[in-house]
């Protein structure tokens, strides 16, 4: 099987982040479980058209973040993490708080505020 | 077998109007190259002197482990050229020119072939000179992947073709990397195919490299930072920074040798950062060639 | 010097199928001025003759143009210089390949003008002076092929043409005049005599001498450009 990824040109993100931002999606929706044999270096490079280096870096932040496992002469499989799943979704909303909670700060928000800014914004979004 | 696929120590060329100056290039095999630089910067007389074809007036040119030009027969046996301004024979057909080269080369593959021909979308029995300029381009890609050579040396392959034929095109580049032990070297001046698919990637700007790295530290050394200055006078220089744009109390500054340290460097001045971006090929390749060109007018 | 002879020949193979119809053309061109020549007329010889001159030099120009200027003109020649040769190995499919593409138009013409000579009504002692004006022929392609190779100019190869042409009508004007070879050209047997030997000898280490001087010459050279 061809894995397909799905990368844009025009994301402002660098191409390794897409590409590991996808493979942590494909592990979040449930498509790849714990041990599922990830394609070669290679295969992934010349079947998204993205280069060797490239891919080769998101393989190797995947494996620093313990998303991804290597074993020398086997190739990458997904991690033997508990709950895998919910951790990269951790992750991910920690990563958006983080982006508030910047812009917050840049605005002049101190902490209770930020927090009653939130707590406003979740309230209006129940009332939808 | 050979780690560097191609090495080139302090190569110089002069012409009447151009002169290539102490060219140092290093590819090591099983990686894409991707060589940027502006019409007449240079590329194609470097791939000349890299195929033997032209003799640098000094510098050593080593490619597969021969030094050329001398040894320019038995290295054309494994390496697959084209490029921008060569043709074929118009009153022939495709199917004529592939049994040519057939039969210079054992390593031809007629499946590989059938498989290029369909996924080009060629027709073997069409007269050359009723092809399209990109049907043109990519049969001549044809005859040179077909044969499956160790060492593509590609000059300016995307060059004049459509964004549908673009892509066919990538896309095989792309599939030529599954095996490591094939490299590949392209010129371009369209930074965004070389951004993609290259390992390793070289800029050359009037004869001269300006600068060549494998892909990830380039765009990881360079970054754009946005900033707002405590007042609107002119900006004090600051380390690693080759480039500053200022109006009022909004700056934009190019790092090519990015740190943190910037950033504290900042703060103790009292700048604010409003943001760090990455940057695109483009953005980085022309900054380099002005900041280059600034360099040497000074 | 290294040379691959089997590159050599595919070179010249490609070549020859590039010119291929158009040289059978000229044969069948050849064939009709030798034709025209046999019948019994003044109008209709005088007519063969001329056009079975213009058929041999135009054979000749037609070769070294396509096989060399328009090639490189069309940069055909980039793709050739890719393929695993050096210039030696290029120069000597284009010298000896020529000069055989040639020489298989020009051999069948000449053989027929001679046979024609001897079995028609002509008198038989045209046959020295046909034959030193046809290997006059040879040579000046042979010049040509050089020519093109070397100066590597269209240009240079077309102001050439236009001088051997130019000189082809002197040749034969002076060889016509030397009392040798006219005193016995309506005579009813060849004369082979000393002076044809040394016009034909000439002629032929002419040849030699240019294919061995024009393939020296680029061989020195490493490159294509």
């Amino acid at each position: 099987m061809t894995i397909k990824l799905f990368l844009s040109q025009t994301d402002n993100r660098p191409m390794y982040l897409q590409i590991m931002a996808q493979i942590k999606q494909k592990v979040m929706v449930g498509d790849w479980l714990t041990g599922f044999h990830l394609p070669s270096i290679r295969e992934l490079a010349a079947s998204t058209g993205v280069s060797v280096i490239t891919v080769k870096r998101a393989y190797l932040e995947l494996e620093r973040e313990g998303v991804i496992v290597t074993q020398q002469g086997k190739g990458s499989f997904i991690a033997q993490t508990d709950n895998m799943q919910t951790k990269l979704q951790d992750e991910e909303l920690d990563q958006l708080l983080t982006q508030v909670a910047e812009q917050a700060r840049q605005m002049g928000l101190d902490e209770p505020a930020t927090v009653q800014r939130l707590q406003q914004v979740y309230q209006r979004m129940l009332k939808k | 077998m050979n780690d560097i696929a191609i090495q080139l120590n302090d190569v110089s060329k002069a012409f009447k109007y151009f002169a290539l100056k102490n060219v140092d290039l290093t590819l090591p095999t099983g990686q894409i190259m991707g060589f940027v630089g502006a019409n007449g910067a240079g590329k194609s007389t470097t791939i000349r002197i890299i195929m033997g074809l032209m003799q640098a007036d000094q510098g050593k040119v080593n490619v597969l482990g021969r030094t050329l030009p001398y040894e320019q027969a038995n290295l054309k046996q494994e390496v697959g050229y084209s490029s921008e301004e060569m043709r074929l024979y118009g009153a022939k057909n495709l199917g004529w020119h592939m049994q040519f080269i057939k039969s210079i080369y054992p390593s031809w593959d007629d499946n590989y072939a059938k498989a290029l021909l369909n996924r080009f979308d060629l027709n073997t029995e069409q007269k050359i000179k009723q092809f399209s300029k990109g049907q043109h381009i990519k049969a001549q890609l044809l005859l040179v992947l077909a044969r499956k050579p160790k060492l593509l040396v590609l000059d300016e392959p995307t060059t004049g073709l459509d964004p549908v034929a673009r892509q066919e095109v990538m896309n095989e580049l792309a599939l030529i990397l599954q095996d490591e032990q094939r490299t590949v070297l392209f010129s371009s001046h369209n930074t965004a195919d070389v951004e993609k698919i290259s390992d390793q990637i070289t800029f050359i700007d009037r004869g001269r490299i300006i600068d060549s790295n494998d892909k990830e530290t380039f765009l990881e050394n360079w970054r754009r930072i946005n900033i707002e200055l405590p007042s609107d006078h002119e900006m004090l220089p600051m380390g690693h920074v080759i480039h500053v744009e200022q109006q009022g109390r909004i700056a934009s500054m190019v790092s090519n040798q990015f740190t943190p340290s910037i950033l504290q460097a900042c703060q103790q001045q009292n700048i604010r950062v409003n943001s760090v971006d990455n940057m695109t090929l483009e953005e980085i390749f022309l900054t380099s060639v002005m900041h280059r060109r600034q360099g040497e007018q000074k | 010097m290294n040379i691959n002879p089997a590159m050599i020949s595919r070179l010249f193979i490609k070549d020859w199928q590039l010119i291929q119809r158009y040289m059978l053309m000229y044969i069948g061109l050849g064939a009709l001025s030798i034709f025209l020549m046999s019948v019994k007329n003044g109008t209709a010889y005088y007519t063969g003759v001329v056009m079975l001159i213009t058929v041999l030099i135009g054979a000749s120009a037609h070769v070294v143009f396509v096989s060399i200027v328009i090639e490189r003109k069309e940069h055909q020649m980039s793709f050739i210089m890719g393929l695993p040769i050096n210039v030696t190995d290029y120069t000597l499919s284009k010298l000896l390949g020529g000069l055989v593409a040639y020489l298989l138009c020009w051999t069948p013409i000449v053989l027929t003008l001679l046979l024609v000579i001897g079995f028609s009504d002509m008198p038989n002692g045209m046959i020295p002076m046909a034959l030193i004006t046809a290997l006059e022929i040879l040579l000046a392609t042979t010049l040509l092929l050089c020519v093109a190779i070397v100066f590597e100019q269209e240009a240079v190869t077309i102001v050439v043409m236009v001088a051997l042409n130019l000189l082809f009508n002197l040749f034969l004007f002076s060889v016509g005049q030397m009392p040798e070879i006219n005193m016995h050209i309506t005579s009813d047997t060849p004369v082979f005599n000393a002076t044809v030997f040394g016009i034909i000898g000439v002629e032929l280490l002419s040849i030699l001498l240019l294919l061995v001087a024009t393939t020296y010459y680029k061989s020195r050279k490493a490159c294509f450009f």
